[in-house]
């Protein structure tokens, strides 16, 4: 038989009948307030089971970093204690890195300057082997610069021609004559001739 | 007054008890997690270079440990016999007696020709050195003086034939030196690393014995002849 079941009234009924499980009948006699006041209070359970697992965590969060905070910290100090151990140990050696430091400063320098031949002695050992025969030098003079002042006697007038030509050809003065500037150039009645040469360099 | 709180509380706990954690987990996040988090990531980083640090200067005192004493000391005398931290007349006169002697020259002057000049780091002090000798050896003489183990550059020569393959000449010649270094490097400053090229150059240096000096000019003899 079938009943109409009013929205406060649940009607289950239960029938056994030779062992086999029929409808469920339950009538709940509850005020309706009751329900309201319990459904709300499972409601606030759920919610406050939420808000203690968040609290929870938190602290268990706070803990953990501070935990590590205090393990990195110890880690760190004994890392600077490392620092400052090998800081003294390199001060105590600090004399041997001040040769080391010293010696390098030198060898710099030397590397540069060992076995290199001035500019004056490039200029003279040029010069005097561009000189050719039969010309007679008075005064070789290499000044600061480089430059050359030759002051010589030849009886052969192409021995100048042949110096000057000597001294400026690039091939021969390896490019490091900009000029040959004859000061003075003069015929003896002894038919010497007397020259003065200045050679300017590059 | 109570019990309205707890009146209060329990009609509106649903929205209460929310508050009060989230204000509590703001409280935790603000005060503590989030300022320890920063500060790990910070520290981390100083820890790195902590590190890096301690291993630089472990390699460093390992390097300097390792290197012989008295071979280093060696070395830099060798060097600062070729390019000392003063002016070294005595040294260089008896370099340049040598020099000449070799070259087959005879030295009848040599005088200090300017007081020191020098930018940088680099001096230098001027000597000057009248000789007699074969004409055709001069270069070689030149050259002789330029590749002494003690830098030294011709600055000027002036020669005048007195006879055959006989000259007077007057060199020039520059001295180089330089002060030591004020500083010699600090704990965390890098080493400076002698290459293949350098070792080769310190055995030239060390290759060549120091110059003796020139006999000293005091007087000989007794102090009183008439005794």
């Amino acid at each position: 038989m079938r009943l109409p079941i009013p929205w406060q009234l649940a009607l289950h009924y239960e029938r056994r009948c030779n062992g086999r499980s029929m409808e469920k009948i339950s009538i709940n006699l509850l005020p309706v307030e009751f329900i309201a006041e319990e459904f709300k209070r499972r409601k606030f359970y759920k919610i406050q089971a939420i808000g203690v697992t968040i609290v929870l965590f938190m602290i268990f969060l706070s803990i953990l970093t501070l935990s590590l905070g205090v393990l990195q910290s110890s880690s760190l100090n004994a890392a600077s204690l490392r620092v400052d151990e090998a800081e003294k140990r390199v001060s105590t050696l600090a004399p041997k890195q001040a040769q080391l430091v010293l010696l390098k400063n030198r060898l710099q320098v030397i590397e540069g300057q060992i076995g290199i031949p001035s500019k004056q002695a490039e200029m003279y050992n040029l010069t005097y082997n561009l000189l050719p025969d039969g010309f007679l030098v008075n005064r070789i003079s290499v000044g600061g610069e480089g430059q050359v002042q030759i002051s010589a006697l030849t009886a052969n007038a192409q021995n100048i021609d042949r110096i000057i030509s000597n001294l400026l050809d690039k091939g021969k003065n390896n490019d490091r004559v900009k000029n040959v500037v004859i000061d003075s150039l003069n015929r003896g009645r002894d038919g010497i001739y007397r020259i003065n040469l200045k050679v300017e360099t590059k | 007054m109570k019990i309205n709180l707890i009146k209060l509380y329990l009609n509106f706990r649903i929205f209460i008890f929310p508050a009060v954690v989230a204000l509590s987990s703001l409280i935790l996040i603000v005060f503590i997690i989030y300022p320890q988090i920063v500060q790990l990531i910070k520290n981390q980083k100083v820890q790195v270079d902590v590190i890096t640090k301690s291993e630089f200067l472990e390699a460093k005192a390992s390097v300097l440990d390792d290197l012989n004493e008295g071979e280093l000391e060696a070395k830099v005398a060798s060097a600062l016999n070729s390019y000392p931290a003063e002016q070294d007349l005595l040294n260089i006169v008896g370099l340049l007696q040598q020099v000449a002697i070799k070259s087959g020259f005879s030295v009848s002057e040599i005088s200090v020709q300017k007081i020191p000049s020098g930018t940088g780091e680099i001096f230098k002090f001027g000597v000057g050195m009248e000789t007699v000798g074969p004409e055709s050896l001069l270069s070689q003489f030149i050259a002789g003086i330029e590749s002494a183990v003690r830098i030294m550059k011709v600055s000027s020569i002036d020669l005048s034939p007195v006879g055959a393959d006989l000259a007077d000449i007057s060199l020039g010649i520059d001295v180089f030196f330089a002060p030591a270094p004020q500083t010699f490097g600090s704990v965390d400053s890098h080493l400076p690393e002698l290459s293949q090229k350098d070792e080769e150059l310190i055995a030239r240096l060390t290759s060549v014995p120091r110059v003796s000096q020139p006999a000293s000019l005091s007087p000989r003899g007794k102090t009183n002849p008439f005794e």
